[in-house]
This record gives structure tokens, sequence and C-alpha cells, in this order.
């Protein structure tokens, strides 16, 4: 069976399924059109794709669950899930709006923390102030919700992916 | 001190290893010093010698001129060289490298105090003849003087931080009603940012360039200049891209203001590399704004057109020897430009992108230059400033020297963290910037840039190959037996990194 990929970059997702991979070249359908590519891979590492029409050189990494693809200064970030893994996610149901937990978008110092326990934040209410690079930046919710706990104190460095508050759905 | 020159750079990142490289050059020994944020970064495994200043925030390393001086004495350096920003236009720092015998690679500390003060700067160029903004002279007393001194030039004017720098503590006022906030905003800003509420106030020139002059002076009596850098494209007042010379710039406004920068060095009795700052109105009137007393982030573009290595030159002078060169044998030759490589997300308001630089593979050719302090693998840290690298193009013309430009930011490996390289070809491929004349509103002219990257069929394509051969590892040697395993690379991406 041929397994189908949901590649979402962004907002835009195409669905790509790989028909047929014979090393250096393989056939894909992507979306409603199906399309044949030559690829290989340099020395260098970089991969080598064209098709018909262009070509690109290519590094790939794998960095927070994605994977980037580089062409020189250009970045294609893609989260690539199997179809499949997406159904059962889908399944289990969405969230309700506002809360969650709020975490650090890069590793920093934390400036101030301007909610306490039991506030009512609104939806893109700051609820930290995190200073990297010389530049302070807000975090914000962005649903909202009430304060559950407070993480972090003023001050204290933080690494990306930190948590720094939690927050409970406005019921 | 006949004893060999050892050479310690109180910095890091692109200019510790400019400044070392030179040393190297002439066989000078050298010493680095480090954060443990940068235990290993490049500077630290070039110096011949490295000593650990302390914890990341540049407050408990960088900054602390003891531990520099303790390690200088530690290792038996008979130089300091500051770099730029961190110590180097500190006048305490400079003396107590005075006291220590050790020499600082820059100008005394009377010139540094001088200039440090702008308030004080104004009053010494006025008096040296070299033609400063209308303004406050004094520093204001209260809002009520402002108030008077501003009607008086007319407004729009702006309130300045008499200790700033770097464009923090500058705010521009447009009508007397805004002016009592404005100075409460300013003096606050002045107080959290430099320790220092003094502010002054200037006449907002309408529409400025900012063009500056490097000079070069030794403790001889002898002072040039090495022509203008212009540094109007800014973002938030922070340069991004310079070129030498001046686009549109009369020649006998470039021979004005440098004969008028000479004065001003002169007028301190300035010795070593320095740069006097200019705003250049419509009309070619030009007013001297303030001095750096150090070397420059953008100096390359002017070593490129004038043939000259000022960091080599900066370590003769302190030694106490001539300057190399008279100004009758200084020229410029072709053009260069120099763009500054952030690591910022351009699309998402500019924020700081730190992380690891997970591909970094910069551009080279002809009349390309490169001043990093990074190689792949390594990670920027959001403890300093973002500055990836300064990459400069040479060529004859103006034209050639945008073009290769454009040519060399396109061919910039770059992945991992976010960066202005779009940006900076936004800019260079404006017609604004191409044309001009253009001013420091050149950048606010600009579109912003979309935040949705275009799809890439042939990306998405390899990404879906990629996870596909992931998921059919055993069967992936049959597939790309001659590239070695497909996952492979995908698993292993350090060996992407390293080489």
């Amino acid at each position: 069976m041929t397994t189908s990929y949901l590649v979402r970059r962004g907002d835009h997702t195409d669905r790509v399924s790989v028909l047929e991979d014979r090393g250096d070249s393989a056939l894909l359908q992507i979306g409603d059109r199906q399309v044949v590519v030559q690829l290989r891979r340099l020395p260098d590492g970089r991969w080598l794709i064209r098709d018909d029409r262009d070509r690109r050189l290519l590094r790939s990494f794998e960095e927070r669950g994605e994977l980037v693809l580089v062409d020189h200064s250009a970045q294609h970030r893609f989260g690539v899930e199997d179809e499949r893994a997406q159904w059962l996610r889908g399944a289990a149901g969405a969230h309700g709006h506002g809360g969650g937990s709020i975490k650090a978008s890069m590793p920093g110092r934390v400036v101030r923390v301007p909610v306490n326990v039991g506030d009512i934040v609104p939806p893109q209410g700051v609820v930290a102030v995190l200073e990297a690079m010389k530049m302070e930046n807000d975090v914000r919710s962005a649903g909202g919700g009430v304060v559950k706990a407070v993480l972090v104190r003023e001050g204290q460095a933080v690494e990306a992916g930190q948590l720094l508050v939690s927050l409970e759905a406005v019921s | 001190m006949s004893a060999a020159p050892k050479v310690l750079v109180a910095n890091r990142g692109e200019i510790a290893l400019r400044v070392m490289r030179a040393c190297r050059e002439l066989g000078y020994a050298t010493v680095a010093v480090y954060s443990d944020a940068d235990a290993n970064s490049r500077h630290v495994t070039f110096a011949d010698e490295a000593v650990r200043l302390g914890p990341p925030p540049s407050a408990e390393s960088y900054l602390r001129g003891d531990k520099v001086l303790e390690a200088a004495l530690a290792t038996g350096a008979t130089m300091v060289h500051p770099g730029y920003g961190f110590l180097s236009e500190n006048a305490d720092f400079r003396n107590q490298c005075d006291a220590a015998g050790i020499t600082f690679i820059g100008p005394g500390a009377y010139a540094m105090t001088q200039m440090g003060i702008k308030t004080l700067a104004r009053q010494v160029m006025h008096a040296a003849g070299v033609p400063v903004v209308p303004g406050s002279l004094e520093p204001l007393q209260s809002v009520e003087e402002a108030q008077a001194i501003a009607a008086d030039i007319g407004f729009p004017v702006m309130l300045k931080a008499a200790a700033g720098g770097g464009g923090r503590g500058i705010r521009l006022v447009r009508e007397a009603s805004e002016l009592p906030a404005a100075y409460e905003g300013a003096v606050r800003e002045a107080v959290a940012y430099f320790k220092d509420p003094t502010v002054y106030l200037e006449k907002a020139i309408e529409r400025p360039r900012h063009v500056e002059i490097q000079v070069m002076a030794d403790r001889h009596g002898n002072a040039v200049h090495l022509f203008e850098r212009e540094c109007s494209v800014q973002r938030r007042n922070q340069k991004i891209i310079e070129e030498s010379p001046a686009a549109h710039l009369s020649h006998a406004t470039r021979m004005a203001m440098g004969e008028v920068a000479v004065r001003a060095a002169r007028a301190v009795q300035y010795e070593g590399a320095g740069t006097i700052e200019f705003l250049v109105d419509p009309q070619e009137n030009f007013y001297f704004m303030e001095m750096n007393t150090r070397l420059q982030v953008e100096h390359p573009v002017t070593e490129l057109v004038t043939g000259t290595d000022l960091v080599i030159e900066q370590l003769r002078v302190a030694q106490g020897e001539q300057l190399s060169w008279t100004q009758e044998q200084l020229s410029q030759r072709g053009h260069a430009i120099e763009c500054r490589i952030y690591a910022e997300d351009a699309s998402r308001g500019f924020l700081p992108s730190p992380g690891p630089l997970h591909i970094y593979r910069p551009p080279t050719g002809p009349g390309i230059r490169l001043d990093d302090g990074f190689c792949e693998g390594d990670v920027i840290s959001s403890y300093y400033d973002p500055m990836i690298a300064k990459l400069s193009a040479w060529a004859p013309t103006r034209e050639l020297a945008i073009l290769r430009m454009c040519a060399a930011l396109r061919a910039f490996e770059l992945g991992g963290i976010q960066h202005n390289i779009e940006h900076l070809l936004q800019v260079l491929e404006s017609q604004a910037f191409r044309v001009g004349p253009y001013d420091t509103g050149v950048v606010k002219l600009l579109p912003p840039l979309p935040t949705e990257p275009v799809r890439d069929e042939l990306a998405v394509a390899l990404a879906a190959i990629l996870r596909h051969r992931q998921d059919n590892q055993p069967a992936a040697g049959q597939a790309a037996a001659e590239s070695e395993g497909a996952w492979a690379v995908w698993a292993r991406t350090g060996g992407l990194r390293g080489r």
C-alpha cells in the first residue's frame, strides 16, 4: 500500500504519495498531479533534485521534529506527517479555546512576568517579557485564560521550549 | 618595551578574529578571552592562548575590565585590542591599562572622554570650527529650557542621551505639545541604558543621510582621513548596509568633510583609528553627529576601496610608529558594499532568532570578503549581538558591486536560524537604493516581506521522498546504494555539519 504524507509548510499543506522510488528517480503524486523527479546526493551532502522544468540544490536537516531543506539562503521548513497519524489525532478531538502552556520560543532571560496565579489573561495578552539579544520581546497567550501556574522568576535564564506560564481555559 | 608583541583581544566573534588575523600576519602572539557561552568558538580556537572571563552575560564577562586586565597580566600580553563595543570606549579601562603598563590600542582617555559625552563633544567640535547640528550645547536643565531652545531652532527636534550611542536614547519630537512627555521618556531611557540622566536637544535634519569619515592619526601629529562611508541604510537606527564611496555625494563635499574630520581628530589629540559621523541634508550641508573612538564594524568597505589594512595600522600606531601614508597617497578605487547578516526573523518583525547554525556555507569569489566568527554547528547565542557575519563586495563600479553582492547573498547557504538575507536583497534590488539618492528613510519605503515564502514543489517532493525512505529504511539500501543510504543523511545531521 502506498503511504500518503501530509507535507505542511506554514499554512499550506500538500498531500504527497511516493508511488515509486528508484533511488535516482521517483514518481510522486502531489495533490492531483503526477510528477517525476530525478535526484542525486552530491559528495558534499547536498541533494540535487530536478524535474523537466527546474532544479534545486538542497541540504537537509531535522530540527524540533521538522524537516528543513535549505536552498542557499532560503529555508523550507516542513512538517511531514503520515496521513494515518493525522486521522488518529483527529479522532482524539480538538482542544477548546484558550488555556494551555506558554513556552519560551527562544533562549533568553525573563525580564518581567506581569501575571499572577488566578489572573485572567485576555486573548493575545502578555504573560511574560523575555530579553534575548539585547531586545525585549513580549510573550503572549494566543487564546488567553486563567493563570494556573507561573513557572519562572524575573531574572531567570530560560531555554527555548521551557515552560513559562500555564493557563486554564476560561469556562 | 622590547618584549615581543603579544596582543590580547578583548572581544568575541568576527572582530576578535579579524584582529587576531592581523596579529598573526605580523607574527604577534594572540590571547583570546571568552565567556562560558563562547568556550568553543572560533576566536578561542584561533588564538595562541585563551583565558576564561566568566559566565555568559556580558556584564559578567566581556565588560569586566578587571578580569580582562588580569588575563593580560597573567599571559604577559603587551597590548590589548578592544575591538568595538564592550570596553572599546571605556576611558577607565584605558587608564587601568596604562597604569598596568599595557598598551591599549586606541585613543587616549582624554579623546575618549571628550567624545564619549555627547554634549561635551558638541562643544569641543563647535569650538574647533566643526559644524554641529543646531541645538543645545549644554546639557538641558529642564523641560522649560528644552521648550525655549526648540522654539528658537524650530520643530521637529531630537532629544538625545548625552551618554548615548548605538541608536539608543533618541526621541523625535514633532511639535511643542509632545515635548514634555518626550523629555521625561528620554531622561528615563538615558538612566536605564546609560545610568546618566543628561539629555540634550538638536534640530531634526529632514531626510538626513548618515555619512561618516574614517580617520587615522599617530602620536607624532600626523592625521589623515580615508574618505567616507555611506551608512544611511538603517533599520531602527541600526546600520545594515554600508558603502564607499557614497553614491550621490559631490567630490567637493567629500573632501570638505574629510578636512573637517581631520580637524575634529586633531582637536582632541586623537590617536589611532576613529570615525566622525555626520548628518548630511539634501543640500549637502553636513553636521557633526558624533565621533566613534574605535574601529568601526563597517571598516572593511574603507579597506577595500583604499587598499589599506586599518587593524595593522592600529597596531603600528599604538607602538609609536608614524602613519604609513600621507593624505596625498590615499585615494578611492572602485566601489565596496558591506551587508550585515543578522540572526533575526525578517518576515516576523525582525525578532532575534538565536539557535544552532545547522548549515553555514558562505559564498566566495572574486571581490568577495567575509568577516565572520562562526562555523557550521556553532550556536548563535542569545546573550550577544545577533550579527552572524559581514559580507563585503568590491567591484570597479557601484553597479557591479551591487550585482556582485546580490549574487553572493543568494549563494549564501544558511540554515537553522532565521536571517535577514531576503531583506538585504530587497534593499539592494530596490529602485531607491539602486538609483538614489537615498536617505535614512530608505528601508521604511520598502513593502513588508511576505511571511509565507513561495511554495516550492521540488522541495515538497524531496521532503516526501526523504520521509518515505526513512519509513522504508530496510529497503532503502537497494534504492540508493550509490548515495550511501538516503536515510543516513536524514538521521545523521551531524555528518552534514562537520566536515
